[in-house]
């Protein structure tokens, strides 16, 4: 049966392609590679002084001048959400980044050696998988004080068993494949093997698992300085700006503390959805 | 058997960790315990001796490992109390917050995910577009928005506070916003998961032979679908409810409740090593357990699961 279904994706229309993307997908896209040019081009679009305080305009109203209004010190919420958009992504990609090359290499070692080693560092994944990603973290910041380099590191290390145990699944799959039985039979070792060959064949399933962890990885850091762990003030993160808007939500000025989560739900989302679009993608092309 | 080794372990690793981290710290244990503070000759003896620093690390560990296990957690070096007094002082608001939430996620999920399904068309449509949303809202931004709307605005919900002394019902309305922010991404996540399984059951063979046989379609539902549905379902609740155990920490620093979180925040913030590690570990081993109880569960559910190896999904735990 399965020889003779049609290569749909090839015959079609480079337009109808794209909207087999599905229009979800797109906006995702659309809406992280938005960010990614604010947070290059803070400097540039930012249109007031993010730091810039005037205490004669503070809890102002969305207005001309200042688009989103302003703060409990009348500083430019939309400022400070450009330039916080700079840490905020940087911080949770560091950790993914970190994660899925650490996540990856094991996941190959595992499925290429199999056996006593591989259920080794199944169970001993396992025994790491017990501690909450969060926790790790907030202990991390007890013992090595304040800022976002202790939870990057912690988080790396609770975040790289769930892609080493994901992608193993799919490793050991594509391992049992016949082409790595005839690379082994040319005499290719299994680095070379596993790098070279396994590895981008399963890429697609590795960036959707990062892109849907992407997202974690953003809510907890954003957690974490909101909690006041993470990013210190002079400098903000969308959550310490969660945070500092508490007061001014109190006193009935909800709009600084609940713009910044709003981009914090946007971009989750659309890490969600760009995720789940590439691993059914993928899905289907390997059925 | 296995399932017990692998939990004890878990357990062992964590006490490791929440004990070692003191030692792996920079600077030396002392600095590391008393938080940077200048400390006199005795209070530093004091220290040395409290914690046993002169000791080999083994026998620290294995002394404190046993008085954990008896509930003796040591003092706070801020307030001077016992550690095991300032848990149980706050172990009930944390307890109630997790208790209330989860029951929101089943009641609410539960029933919206079986709505979609069922109902399917444009309702299906916006559940999923609706718990989709739902499952991208961290709980922090919930917490703001709640507060912002029912309790700044609408006046319906006190902004802070646990209600402690006000009676049952009184916590309970002092906990409704903390726990619907808690909850609300879990319940996107369990509302999806539910549909999903759901509309697997829904179209088999033995639900359109119960049909056929003119079984009325409550009680196909009930005895069939959703007993077979509810597999995926308690796994998914496992995970999830183990994840607020976490996520309460954020929560109750939201809302100024005096939990177990905030006293793990504030101690932090302040330094109090015996009390970090106390809460680490009772909120660690809380999670462990509830994520172990899907395992214990689903067996019941399902006769056919007893042999079968759990296997871990969802997302890391928070």
């Amino acid at each position: 049966m399965s020889v003779l279904v049609v290569p749909a994706r090839g015959l079609r229309r480079p337009f109808a392609r794209l909207a087999g993307y599905g229009a979800a997908m797109g906006l995702s896209a659309a809406f992280l590679v938005a960010l990614v040019l604010v947070a290059l081009l803070a400097a540039v679009i930012s249109p007031d002084d993010p730091d810039g305080t005037d205490l004669s305009a503070i809890f102002q109203t969305s207005s001309a001048q200042h688009l989103l209004g302003t703060d409990e010190l009348g500083r430019d919420t939309l400022s400070r959400l450009i330039w916080a958009t700079r840490v905020s992504l940087a911080a949770p990609l560091l950790v993914i980044c970190l994660a899925t090359v650490l996540g990856l290499l094991l996941a190959l070692a595992m499925a290429w050696f199999g056996g006593r080693f591989d259920s080794m560092v199944t169970g001993a994944l396992d025994i790491l998988l017990g501690f909450p990603g969060i926790l790790l973290a907030i202990l991390a910041v007890a013992f090595f004080g304040v800022g976002l380099t202790a939870p990057v590191v912690a988080l790396t290390i609770a975040y790289t068993p769930y892609f080493a145990r994901l992608i193993r699944t799919v490793a050991k799959q594509e391992v049992s494949q016949t082409y790595v039985a005839a690379l082994t039979q040319l005499g290719y070792g299994g680095l070379r093997t596993s790098v070279r060959h396994v590895a981008p064949n399963i890429l697609p399933f590795v960036i959707a698992q990062a892109a849907v962890l992407f997202g974690y990885a953003t809510v907890d850091l954003a957690a974490l300085s909101f909690l006041g762990l993470g990013v210190q003030p002079p400098r903000a993160d969308w959550g310490s700006m969660v945070a500092v808007g508490q007061s001014g939500v109190l006193q009935g000025h909800p709009l600084p503390a609940i713009s910044a989560g709003v981009i914090i739900i946007l971009t989750v989302m659309a890490l969600n959805v760009l995720g789940e679009g590439v691993a059914e993608r993928a899905a289907r092309r390997s059925r | 058997m296995w399932r017990a080794g692998r939990l004890l372990a878990i357990l062992l690793f964590a006490s490791m960790l929440v004990f070692g981290a003191v030692y792996v710290a920079p600077g030396s244990p002392i600095s590391a315990l008393s938080g940077g503070r200048t400390l006199t000759p005795e209070q530093v003896q004091q220290l040395t001796e409290q914690y046993r620093l002169n000791d080999p690390l083994w026998t620290r560990y294995w002394d404190w490992l046993s008085g954990v296990l008896t509930g003796d957690f040591g003092h706070s070096l801020v307030s001077r109390e016992r550690v095991s007094t300032l848990i149980t002082d706050r172990v009930g608001t944390t307890a109630l917050l997790v208790v209330y939430a989860t029951v929101l996620i089943v009641v609410i999920g539960l029933a919206l995910g079986a709505l979609a399904a069922l109902r399917g068309g444009a309702v299906d449509t916006t559940i999923v577009m609706g718990t989709g949303a739902m499952a991208a809202v961290p709980s922090f931004v919930a917490a703001t928005v709640l507060v912002a709307v029912f309790a700044v605005k609408f006046g319906w919900f006190p902004v802070f506070g646990d209600g402690a002394g006000t009676g049952l019902a009184g916590r309970i309305w002092h906990l409704t916003l903390p726990a619907t922010a808690l909850a609300l991404a879990a319940m996107g996540v369990v509302a999806r998961v539910t549909r999903t399984s759901v509309i697997a059951q829904r179209d088999l063979e033995f639900v359109q032979v119960a049909r056929s046989r003119g079984l009325p379609w409550g009680r196909v539902l009930r005895r069939h679908v959703f007993r077979n549905a509810l597999i995926p379902v308690t796994t998914a609740l496992g995970i999830t409810v183990a994840g607020l155990v976490a996520g309460s920490v954020v929560v109750e620093q939201a809302f100024a409740l005096n939990g177990l979180g905030t006293l793990l925040i504030q101690s932090v913030t302040a330094h109090d090593y015996a009390v970090v590690q106390a809460v680490t570990l009772i909120l660690v081993t809380a999670f462990v357990m509830l994520n172990a109880v899907a395992d214990v569960v689903n067996p019941l559910l399902d006769p056919r699961l007893q042999r079968r190896n759990p296997r871990p999904q969802g997302r890391p735990g928070r």
